[in-house]
């Protein structure tokens, strides 16, 4: 499979060469603790309720700002701790989990689901279609993304759907450009010439030939997506334009506790190191995806 | 290669630049035109919670808002050319000269987290990719790992945490001196040394393996020549090419950088405009940052071509 993918890649792309690094299993280890990180986060989220026994808006102001390990008032164990609300982090941050992962995972296959469609279909087609889809994607490249994503929710309102549209409409790029070249690469390959001659379609050539060949390399970039999807939530959330309060996002809880920052520095700071975790464990997955796949993909480099 | 019918290739290229240019800035006009009435009345936002019908009126008067859609559009674009952003309805002068005020600080920003962010990676990527393998050439490449994954609003909170209010020696806010430049710069270039270092790693691997090394070896020219004159030089090609393609990436980041840090650049203006629904501001900081965005990505593919004459595009 990997070979496929690296010695079929488009002539424009320079031609790289093996680099001679000693196999290791390190890498299978630290994506095999990705996954499992990342698991856990999504049982975690899903099963928010029954992890903990807290609501997650229920503000109780008599055990305002706990420090982590506290008992409150009622006696209850705070296991990181309340913000200024008297508000269980631990809790908020299950909750504020369902936000972004669920953001995170929809955004990254809508966006797979569109690029893929468009790039195959410009890579496989060229001509026309081709040109067409290059020029989208090129004048694209000069737009910076995230700028216009925060004034477009900023102004429309921020809801889970806004966000996710205008996330989509940012990383649908990646998908494009590479199913793009690899459509166009692949489609030049000896067994599609051979399909073709034998009276195979257009239809059965993409689906049967050319995305099978292709879904390795687009999944080590969803993985990268899934992330960078992430980080831009949390940050549009950071910035007071996410979902809107009361409801627990990650993102927010970072920014309403920067006020407390040198009285009571958990509520900014274990949100934040629960974001940069679970980054961490997408993209370590991501890495091992891609070292297995192909070495040789510039995804996420 | 250009025809001697034709255009010559300078010049095709050039109106090529400006054609894309023009594109680019008639589709952000109209995404901004028609996103920032869908909805919310900025008159009545601007004429407060207290003002009567009729002042609202006059509000929407004054700034034009109460004609048609289409010829609110039309004007809107006559005065996107003609840099007639209108005044901001907060700050109460001309929004774009607003936002040039705050131009300085953020090429500041960008600049010198630019340049931190080379210091650290280009040593780091040569490091990590001649001693690839080594238990440090795998912890480089965990940290940039890291470095990647952390968020820049989280880096900017914990280096407030840490160095302005457990250890008071950098100032958590605004631009007053020196000093206040170190954390914004530092958590604005985390990010970027992270990604760059895998990129020179990876290139730097693939340029090691290459015939002309072992030439230059077997020459006995010593390794610092090697690496640095002969293998740097193709490394630097890729990465700065990339470098432009990711500025508008890196500018999103610098927006959130600048937001954490109360940095008085574009970036946190726009956002202040933003929440404020102060459309003319959001207009001429959104144009003035795509235009910046375009510009410096057109301006390294212009120094990557000079570099390299195999990525000159033959028209």
């Amino acid at each position: 499979m990997s070979t496929t993918l690296s010695t079929t890649k488009p002539a424009e792309i320079r031609r790289r060469r093996e680099p001679k690094v000693p196999r290791s299993n390190a890498g299978s280890i630290a994506g095999i603790i990705g996954a499992a990180v990342l698991a856990i986060a999504i049982i975690a989220a899903v099963a928010a309720p029954l992890i903990s026994g807290f609501d997650p808006n229920a503000q109780k102001l008599a055990s305002r700002l706990l420090a982590p390990f506290s008992y409150g008032r009622d006696g209850l164990l705070h296991l990181l701790g309340t913000d200024q609300y008297g508000r269980d982090i631990f809790t908020r941050i299950l909750y504020g989990g369902r936000v972004s992962l669920s953001i995170g995972l929809v955004t990254a296959s809508l966006a797979a689901v569109i690029g893929i469609g468009i790039g195959t279909l410009g890579g496989y087609r060229e001509g026309k279609l081709g040109a067409a889809v290059r020029g989208v994607l090129d004048i694209q490249t000069a737009f910076p993304f995230l700028v216009i994503a925060i004034a477009v929710v900023g102004v429309i309102g921020a809801n889970v759907l806004t966000i996710i549209v205008v996330l989509t409409l940012w990383t649908w790029l990646p998908f494009a450009r590479l199913s793009f070249s690899l459509a166009q690469a692949l489609k030049r390959a000896d067994y599609v010439k051979a399909a073709r001659s034998a009276g195979a379609s257009d239809g059965w050539i993409l689906f049967r030939h050319l995305l099978p060949n292709m879904a390795p390399a687009l999944l080590v970039v969803w993985t990268f997506v899934v992330a960078q999807v992430i980080i831009a939530e949390s940050g549009l959330s950071f910035l007071g334009l996410g979902i809107q309060p009361p409801t627990a996002t990650w993102g927010s809880s970072v920014s309403d506790g920067r006020d407390y920052i040198s009285t009571a520095w958990w509520v900014a700071i274990m949100p934040g190191i629960v974001i940069s975790i679970v980054t961490l464990a997408i993209n370590l997955l991501g890495d091992a995806l891609r070292d297995r796949f192909d070495p040789q993909l510039q995804v996420g480099a | 290669m250009p025809m001697n019918t034709q255009l010559p290739e300078w010049l095709f290229v050039g109106l090529r630049t400006l054609a894309s240019f023009v594109v680019v800035v008639w589709g952000l006009s109209t995404l901004l035109f028609f996103i920032l009435r869908i909805n919310g009345d900025p008159a009545a936002l601007l004429a407060g919670p207290y003002a009567t019908p009729d002042q609202v009126g006059l509000v929407r008067r004054e700034l034009g808002l109460d004609s048609s859609l289409f010829v609110q559009y039309i004007t809107f674009l006559g005065d996107t050319a003609r840099l007639h952003f209108g005044d901001s309805y907060q700050l109460r002068q001309p929004a774009l000269n607003a936002v040039l005020d705050r131009v300085p600080a953020s090429l500041l920003l960008a600049f010198a987290g630019i340049a931190l962010a080379a210091l650290i990676a280009i040593p780091a990527g040569i490091y990590a990719a001649v001693h690839r393998g080594s238990k440090r050439g795998q912890l480089i490449v965990a940290l940039t790992l890291v470095g990647q994954s952390v968020p820049g609003f989280v880096l900017g909170v914990l280096l407030i945490r840490w160095f302005s209010v457990g250890i008071p020696i950098f100032p958590s806010f605004g631009f007053d001196g020196p000093l206040s430049l170190v954390l914004p710069t530092v958590t604005f270039a985390a990010f970027l040394a992270a990604r760059q270092t895998r990129l020179i790693r990876t290139y730097m691997l693939e340029e090691l393996s290459r015939d002309y090394i072992m030439v230059a070896q077997a020459n006995g020219y010593g390794p610092f020549r090697v690496l640095f004159k002969h293998a740097l030089r193709n490394v630097a090609i890729p990465v700065i090419a990339l470098l432009g393609i990711d500025f508008g990436v890196y500018f999103g980041g610098a927006v959130i950088v600048e937001v954490v840090f109360a940095w008085p650049g574009i970036g946190r203006l726009m956002v202040d405009g933003v929440l404020q629904r102060d459309f003319p501001l959001v207009q001429a900081a959104i144009f003035v940052i795509a235009v910046t965005v375009f510009i410096v990505s057109r301006l390294v593919d212009l120094v990557s071509n000079q570099i390299d004459p195999r990525l000159r595009t033959s028209a």
